[in-house]
């Protein structure tokens, strides 16, 4: 017996080391299992008959193509440490649990002896999502190389655009064979790469989805309706593995996904194994019909010998080609099919290329940024040897040419370190349509997107940013704008609603617009809604804008439903949120029953700031341009206090508070306030405050800097700027310094002031009647 | 400012961070001689302007431009309560390389006048004696004798701590302290 133990021990280590597609050492552990069934040599034991099914399973791992192999080892692993209990332990076989799949599995092996239709096939695969089930998903990457991973998550992710991409091309009615060809390599690349680093769930997912591809690859299904999704809802998956392997890595845990992937799988399998039941008229067209096509535009074929050609190949061998049977029945002449089969080739290589054949390298964004700033630092270098008081005083011709070629390279050195972080917006409008695609078959409404300036080079940073803004602004016109095809019927408009979304340069500037041909923002609805939340102010004159504006608050939604897509409340104020944490701003247009249109505008880069150069005790700060409304000389008359402390400014009859950055900063080093100086105000949203400083530098452009993570609570400083001497000034959190005037940020804006304002106005009377007692 | 020092640790010298023999950069701080594992300092700088941040604890002097990446800088002296003093032409900036949260972090250390680099053997490295609640010594590595100077090593980790340094939120001036109750004052 103890020979049989160690045999059993043999191949339980090896089991646990083996992958599924590794044929030698699964051959070996072959061996071993048929060397077990040997040293028991008894065929009535159940033993012997464990360790015959095990060696049959492997076999069958080794010579057959089986779909789930990982889920085969799990089973093997199972009834080895299975067998280890009976021989090890010495229990009694019954009371020792066996995988059924174990003894099913030879069952099925008997049944279908090799036979490789697809019934078959199907039958296999069915009885094994049994065996998945049983069998877990976690993400481990303990062990796994860092930097292979990290490789492998990006390079996954384009994967993922890309067939995503080109599964939208097939909706648009693109060819979608060589379509489906890429998405197929996408996955398999996935998949190949997931098998090489042990990642179990991206490894099976993708080849499920491989498997279903490679079905519409053959022609015998398309790509269409429910199964465009299904493989949407795949690349979702697949993304979503892709995010939590990452953060597997960044944290060192495992994650179980099993749930998950489980759920999808299912799926899958059901939209592989249902390929029958879906079949219908559309879908054969996919493959030969191009290749007669091609013939019927060369007046080769007629379409009427076409249409009886592809009724026949129906009825004999759908598999069959077109070519194959254009040739056999002498419709056509052998070489036109084959020049016009060439020509199908060429067309799809074009097609792949898609243009984007200029060659790229992958560079490690923080190189880049490293880079950038060491030109940047150039370039303060070079204007200080440039500005050099010395050096102008030489009044040498050949140095001050050489010194203007020096700045000439430099500034040229400058922007294309700038526009190395440019990227083109395609991949997020990519997303776009993908949303809008979601999205109004969800709500149930006819739309398409109109995209335009999808090349328009935007910082990379924006493109990222960007993203989810854009996505909810799109929500919101698939969702409240556009009406449904009923309501546009009866309002005369074409069924179809549109949206627009277009990017463009401007002025040193990047704008985007979104246009949609819906019943446009309601006014009175707003306002109605914006008083019932208790949001603004009753009495208060409003211009369309500040009406428009009020959409951004947080809560605030005009939808009379919630449903599953917007209404909650949440969405427009990230998109202000997000917006102006890139410094931009945005404008609304919108005409009743013709259309809304939000157009943004976002500065150039995220790496440079529009900014007011200020001077405070001789601290340099920056007050973002955006933000600024107009800067007043200080006078002691236009101050109000209230109990000595709390200052206010009249502003032409607007109260505003007052704060003066010194005290805030910390810089007064106990000196009086005095009442001199620059006040500054700037406005965040409807409210306005006013900053006392100094003195006005002027205007500037400067490079920003993060302060790092050290100091990312900062709430009045956003950054950090390197001035053109080299030192760093800070810039100014604007609507954090006003949070701090409202001291209750979630009180909302403007029941706020309103209260600052009955103060005021209670404490001028009281002045006032000091003064005239 | 004491809601920034650690807790005292009284039981005496319970890191199991050791100092190890190798080379130290050692620095001066008023008369007493520190040392800093060489392969933490990115690099040595003289004193420039240092633009303060509000709102932080009192011993971050505020960030610098190195080289187009805003660092911290820490004033030594400030973090370990010694006297305030003027800066002199020999003050410089030790670029150290700081493990925090999200990976590995420049800071400068603001010193009196860095010495020289040191190799110091296992045998000339004593460990950090106790001096009860007093002092605390978490932050030492241990102490290097060599010939008679005795010199302070540092586990710059620690006394650099990241997760320290960014609880500036709970470290408001007096002033903004009266601003921020101003404001109390205004939404009342």
């Amino acid at each position: 017996m103890d020979g049989l133990q160690e045999q059993i021990e043999l191949v339980a280590t090896d089991l646990v080391l083996v992958s599924s597609d590794d044929v030698p050492a699964l051959a070996a552990i072959h061996d071993k299992f048929q060397g077990i069934a040997q040293t028991i040599n008894d065929e009535g034991s159940r033993l012997y008959q464990a360790a015959r099914c095990c060696a049959n399973l492997v076999e069958k791992l080794i010579l057959n193509d089986v779909e789930g192999r990982s889920a085969f080892l799990s089973i093997l692993s199972n009834s080895v440490m299975a067998m280890q209990e009976v021989i090890r332990d010495k229990r009694d076989f019954s009371e020792v649990h066996f995988p059924e799949e174990l003894w099913s599995g030879v069952m099925q092996e008997h049944a279908s002896t090799k036979d490789e239709s697809p019934l078959a096939r199907n039958a296999e695969e069915s009885g094994e999502i049994k065996s998945e089930e049983a069998e877990s998903f976690i993400i481990d990457v303990q062990n796994s190389d860092s930097s292979l991973l990290g490789e492998f998550i990006t390079e996954a992710r384009e994967h993922c655009a890309t067939a995503e991409q080109m599964l939208m091309d097939i909706e648009t009615g693109q060819d979608p064979e060589s379509a489906i060809n890429a998405i197929f390599r996408s996955f398999h690349t996935i998949k190949g790469a997931a098998g090489f680093l042990d990642l179990k769930p991206i490894l099976v997912l993708a080849h499920e989805s491989e498997t279903l591809l490679d079905l519409a690859r053959k022609g015998d299904i398309s790509i269409e309706g429910r199964r465009a999704d299904m493989v949407f809802d795949s690349i979702d998956r697949l993304r979503e593995l892709l995010k939590e392997t990452e953060n597997s890595l960044n944290e060192r845990k495992t994650i179980d996904v099993t749930g998950s992937v489980i759920s999808i799988l299912h799926r899958l399998k059901e939209t592989i194994a249902g390929k029958d039941s879906l079949e219908d008229s559309a879908i054969d067209i996919t493959n030969p019909k191009r290749l007669g096509e091609l013939l019927v535009d060369e007046g080769v074929l007629e379409i009427g010998a076409l249409e009886d050609l592809l009724a026949q190949q129906m009825q004999t061998d759908p598999k069959e080609k077109l070519g194959t049977l254009l040739t056999k029945t002498q419709t056509a002449p052998a070489k036109k099919v084959a020049q016009a089969l060439r020509h199908q080739k060429d067309q799809a290589r074009e097609m792949t290329a898609g243009g984007m054949v200029r060659e790229v390298v992958k560079v490690d964004t923080e190189r880049l940024d490293r880079l950038i700033d060491t030109i940047g630092e150039l370039v303060i270098a070079e204007s200080m040897v440039g500005q050099d008081d010395h050096i102008l005083a030489l009044d040498l011709p050949h140095i001050s040419r050489n010194i203007s070629h020096l700045n000439k390279v430099t500034r040229e050195l400058q922007e294309m370190g700038m526009a190395m972080r440019l990227v083109p917006m395609r991949a997020t409008f990519q997303k776009l349509k993908r949303a809008v695609r979601d999205l109004a078959k969800k709500a149930d409404k006819n739309l398409k997107l109109v995209v335009s300036g999808e090349d328009t080079e935007v910082d990379r940073g924006i493109a990222e940013q960007i993203s989810d803004p854009l996505v909810h602004m799109v929500r919101n016109s698939v969702d409240h704008g556009i009406e449904t095809p009923e309501e546009r019927i009866k309002k005369g408009k074409p069924v179809e609603g549109e949206i627009r979304i277009s990017a463009y340069h401007k002025g040193g500037n990047i704008y985007f617009d979104i246009e949609d041909d819906g019943r446009g923002l309601d006014k009175e609805r707003i306002l109605a809604k914006a008083r019932e939340k208790d949001l603004i102010d009753t009495n208060k004159e409003m211009t369309d804008r500040d009406i428009y504006n009020l959409i951004f608050l947080p809560g605030f939604s005009t939808a009379s439903q919630v449903t599953d897509i917007s209404g909650r409340g949440v969405g427009m104020d990230v998109v202000k949120r997000n917006i102006e944490s890139m410094r931009g701003c945005w404008d609304i247009e919108s005409n009743p029953g013709k259309g809304t249109k939000f157009s943004l505008r976002l500065p150039l880069t995220l790496a440079v700031i529009d900014g007011m150069l200020v001077d405070v005790e001789n601290e340099k700060f920056i007050i973002p341009t955006l933000s600024v409304v107009e800067s007043l000389q200080l006078s002691p008359d236009l101050i109000y206090t209230i109990k000595n402390r709390a200052e206010m400014i009249n502003l032409r009859g607007e109260l505003l508070p007052l704060i003066r950055i010194n005290r805030l900063f910390g810089l007064s080093n106990g000196k009086k306030d005095c009442n001199e100086g620059t006040v500054v105000v700037v406005q965040d949203l409807n409210k306005k405050i006013g900053l006392v400083i100094d003195r006005l530098l002027g205007q500037r452009q400067t490079v920003i800097k993060s302060l790092g993570s050290l100091f990312s609570r900062q709430k009045w400083v956003s950054g950090g700027a390197i001035l053109s001497n080299g030192n760093i000034g800070l810039i100014l959190d604007v609507s954090g310094i006003i949070a701090l005037a409202g001291s209750e940020e979630s009180e909302g804006y403007f029941n706020l002031k309103a209260g600052i304002e009955n103060d005021i106005s209670r404490e001028k009377g009281r002045i006032h009647s000091e003064v005239t007692s | 400012m004491s809601e920034t020092r650690t807790a005292p640790n009284t039981s005496g010298v319970t890191t199991s961070s050791k100092a190890k023999a190798g080379k130290y950069l050692t620095f001066r701080l008023a008369d007493e001689e520190y040392g800093i594992e060489i392969l933490r300092v990115r690099e040595i700088i003289g004193l420039m302007d240092i633009t303060q941040v509000p709102r932080t604890p009192h011993y971050v002097r505020g960030v610098i431009n190195l080289r187009g990446k805003v660092i911290p800088v820490i004033d030594l002296r400030m973090k370990f309560d010694m006297n305030v003093q003027e800066d002199t032409e020999e003050s410089c900036i030790i670029v150290v390389d700081v493990a925090s949260a999200d990976g590995t972090v420049s800071i400068g250390v603001l010193v009196d006048a860095v010495s020289e680099v040191l190799n110091i053997r296992q045998e000339e490295i004593e460990d950090a004696p106790s001096f009860g609640s007093g002092i605390d010594v978490d932050y030492i590595l241990g102490i290097g004798k060599i010939k008679n100077a005795v010199k302070i090593l540092l586990n710059i980790n620690k006394v650099l701590d990241a997760s320290q340094i960014s609880l500036i939120d709970n470290v408001v001036t007096a002033e903004s302290e009266s601003l921020i109750e101003m404001a109390e004052v205004k939404s009342a």
